[in-house]
């Protein structure tokens, strides 16, 4: 049997093969391989950001690849693959969130709820400078911080972070406008006044 | 573009050469803007600090792990082989339109007349399973054509009989000729977050509500449609066969179903033969399971609902199921308010919701 190239494929050649029952399943599972090595990283960064506990995010994470396995004859290709799991993972998400709402009072799902999700403390964070950052973007409301931290930490596009928060794109791009400044004029007042509470007063339910 | 957004721009190299020399400009005679742009200097060189979110050490250990099981589940899973491999297929042996729609009202007919049921039966008429997949824009005005005409043919019909009965009460809602009808599978299509409205003034909804149902009446029709939406499951719960006193599905299987889609995709449940496509061919297992699962997971809410029209479709190219249903207004006392659920159909998560 012939090695297949698998960096040489797109996301959804690789996810046709998968799911293509003709093949031996050491092949479709060396696919769906290729697939978890591709994103794993980045669905757990999305995770992370979006519920700000690891361990939420690894199992959110976990969740996310099962249903890929599952519902993965059901994706059926005109959307990117890198989309309809960014969109998996955020309704994951939101069940970690809100594991009741079988049939919600508020139908659509709101990531506003995710507002109540608290930040865990970056444990990779040791410089004054990262702890500085942290307790700032501790001041934007949820949202607006994952928005923040997926386009500028994370590297999704605009349109990603769109998906993952279930937002309109515009309206990612004005909350990261506006969470940069936020972000840089309290930093900005922290560093010219050592020692004064950065996360005091921060207005944290501002809304675009 | 407001002043942040044009300053942004200005930083990831967005702005066009003119628009640039007039926010230098701007910046120069505006002690405020200048701030501002020192401000997002700051939170940028603040972030680039940050590294990407790293797995946690034996994240991936244990990820594979967890996906053993379902890798070895799903690998071995074959597609049954008198299934139709892709929805092309499906499409392209349906019969056309005209046959379509002409051949269900006589079965219908002919299903009523040898059952001696007269009311509902052009309601259930009205119930269409409309399924499949991604396809074309022209199959799908063709098919939705003859979907309208059987709809309102049949609950004209249906209306006459009707009032020449005088008021019907839940005796009326006998309910053989229910169970015996199919449901018609149609297209799918797909659509965007926005267009899902249109499916709210589809004719099965609009002639269902337009029945006004009593409290009594919306209550045993739902949960007979229910039941014959999510078959045995719904026989064997013990669940209410007249009493209606809602969804007919314990919380644990409907806890099956979520939790093990599989299953009822590879199983072979008795209800799947009762859901049948135009042509008269059952609903792929994978395709009625998925409508199962996430009718189920609606109805625990708990609120009666009577399911009435129903699509898979691609919804921004996700794959989703939308369920019209009519439910109890108590404005009227009386099922006439529409709803349009929209789910995603490998999460049952709800994508949209509208109701009349």
């Amino acid at each position: 049997m012939a090695t297949i190239a698998w960096e040489e494929q797109s996301d959804e050649d690789v996810l046709g093969h998968f799911i293509d029952e003709q093949l031996p399943p050491r092949t479709r599972e060396a696919a769906f391989q290729t697939l978890v090595d591709r994103y794993h990283r980045r669905i757990f960064a999305i995770c992370f950001r979006v519920l700000g506990s690891r361990a939420d995010a690894e199992d959110a994470t976990q969740e996310t690849f099962v249903k890929l396995a599952r519902g993965a004859a059901g994706f059926r290709g005109d959307a990117q693959l890198s989309t309809w799991l960014y969109r998996v993972a955020r309704n994951v998400c939101t069940d970690h969130v809100r594991h009741d709402a079988r049939r919600p009072a508020t139908p659509v799902a709101d990531p506003g709820d995710l507002d109540a999700a608290p930040m865990e403390v970056d444990t990779t964070a040791g410089t004054d400078e990262h702890l500085a950052v942290t307790a700032a973007l501790d001041i934007l409301d949820a949202i607006s911080r994952q928005a923040l931290l997926l386009v500028a930490i994370e590297g999704l596009s605009y349109a990603e972070a769109a998906v993952v928060l279930g937002l309109p794109v515009g309206t990612v791009k004005s909350r990261v406008s506006r969470a940069r400044v936020r972000l840089g004029t309290v930093l900005e007042r922290a560093g010219s006044s050592e020692g004064t509470d950065a996360t005091g007063s921060g207005d944290r339910t501002s809304h675009p | 573009m407001d002043e942040i957004e044009r300053l942004t721009s200005y930083l990831d190299g967005g702005l066009a050469a003119d628009e640039r020399r007039a926010l230098e400009a701007d910046l120069a005679g505006d002690s405020a803007l200048r701030a501002r742009l020192q401000a997002l200097r700051a939170a940028d060189g603040a972030l680039e600090e940050l590294a990407p979110t790293e797995l946690p050490d034996g994240a991936r250990t244990r990820l594979d792990a967890r996906l053993s099981g379902v890798l070895e589940e799903v690998l071995a899973a074959e597609r049954p082989a008198a299934l139709p491999a892709t929805l092309e297929e499906v499409v392209g042996d349906a019969p056309t339109t005209a046959e379509a729609t002409q051949t269900l009202p006589d079965e219908v007919a002919e299903r009523r007349r040898r059952r001696g049921v007269q009311a509902l039966s052009g309601i259930a008429a009205g119930l269409v399973l409309l399924a499949g997949g991604l396809v074309g824009l022209g199959q799908i005005g063709l098919l939705s054509g003859g979907d309208d005409r059987l709809a309102s043919d049949s609950v004209e019909a249906d209306m006459s009989t009707e009032a020449a009965r005088g008021s019907a009460p839940s005796a009326a809602l006998e309910a053989d000729g229910l169970s015996d009808l199919p449901l018609v599978i149609d297209e799918g299509r797909n659509t965007a977050t926005a267009d899902l409205d249109e499916l709210l003034t589809s004719p099965q909804l609009q002639a269902l509500a337009g029945r006004s149902l009593s409290p009594e009446e919306g209550d045993l029709l739902a949960v007979r449609l229910q039941q014959r939406l999510l078959g045995d499951r719904a026989d064997t719960a013990g669940g209410p066969q007249t009493d209606g006193d809602g969804p007919a599905v314990t919380e644990e299987q409907a806890e099956d179903e979520l939790g093990d889609p599989s299953s009822a995709a590879t199983g072979t449940a008795p209800v799947d033969a009762a859901i049948i496509t135009r042509d008269g061919r059952a609903l792929p297992p994978e395709d009625a399971a998925a409508v199962r699962r996430c009718l189920t997971s609606l109805l625990e809410a708990g609120t009666q609902a009577i399911p009435t029209r129903i699509e898979l479709l691609r919804v921004e190219g996700v794959p989703a199921i939308a369920y019209g249903l009519i439910t109890l207004d108590p404005g009227t006392d009386a099922f006439t308010r529409t709803e349009l659920w929209t789910v995603e159909r490998s999460s049952c998560q709800v994508v949209r919701f509208t109701q009349s």
